[in-house]
């Protein structure tokens, strides 16, 4: 690939990305790590730790806008900044342990079933 | 007793996150839908809760040299103008709506996952067939 284009489509992709990772407040690394690995050619394990790296800038500026626009709420931050750091060093360990695939599919089934009933719950 | 509440919802996906999963796009609709949190204060939570341990894995993975610190920044700016008039469309909008559509983003994002799952079970098959053949 030609060093302009791979310039343009990551620029796309920053536009793209940001915005939903601003406008949803999550989901950027998801969409990040297929792209970037089809982009620049990467291997997945550089490509996911890469995109944190990516996203991280985007998260403090959209969550500090958040903040400024009255959507932060200390009581229910504190806890779960607690329980996330928690739970991620939990993860990287079990992620060694359990087979992938049927974690991915509990993920997305979980996913899922969540999405469906928000969208009943907020038109009900 | 809410904040053991949120504590125990926040290591969940916690641990989700931690195995590379997306812990983001399981906090926001498990706090909104257990605890009745408005949308747009899970979104910010979401999005500032991720720092500090973002934080700490890039200086995991930068010591392990597996971060490309070449390319990043040219997705990364773009993305962080862009991402402020992200906000401003969100917060804007009635939480009903926002709602809808992130309901909408996460049942797409685990339907396209069981469909990669689903042809790397077939291509999996396929190649048993194959070997069993041989």
């Amino acid at each position: 690939m030609k060093k302009w284009l791979q310039v343009l489509l990551l620029i796309a992709l920053g536009v793209f990305v940001g915005f939903v990772n601003g406008f949803l407040g999550a989901g950027g690394g998801m969409l990040l790590v297929p792209c970037i690995i089809a982009i620049l050619k990467m291997d997945t394990k550089v490509a996911h730790a890469t995109a944190i790296l990516i996203i991280l800038p985007i998260c403090v500026v959209s969550g500090v806008i958040y903040a400024i626009q009255g959507s932060f709420d200390f009581e229910v931050f504190l806890p779960c900044l607690i329980g996330t750091v928690i739970g991620g060093v939990l993860g990287t360990f079990i992620l060694s342990k359990l087979k992938n695939d049927i974690i991915t599919a509990i993920f997305s089934l979980t996913m899922i079933s969540a999405g469906v009933i928000m969208i009943v719950k907020a038109v009900a | 007793m809410d904040f053991l509440w949120y504590l125990l919802i926040a290591v969940l996906s916690g641990v989700f996150a931690g195995m590379g999963m997306g812990g983001g796009t399981f906090l926001i609709p498990l706090i909104t839908l257990l605890m009745n949190v408005e949308q747009n204060v899970a979104q910010c939570l979401n999005l500032l809760v991720f720092v500090p341990m973002a934080i700490i894995t890039i200086i995991i993975y930068a010591k392990q040299k597996l971060i490309d610190f070449k390319n990043w920044w040219i997705v990364s700016i773009p993305a962080c103008v862009v991402s402020t008039l992200g906000v401003l469309l969100a917060v804007n909008l009635s939480g009903k709506v926002l709602k809808i559509i992130f309901g909408g983003f996460i049942a797409i994002i685990g339907i396209v996952q069981i469909i990669v799952l689903i042809i790397k079970f077939i291509k999996q098959k396929k190649k048993n067939v194959k070997m069993a053949i041989k």
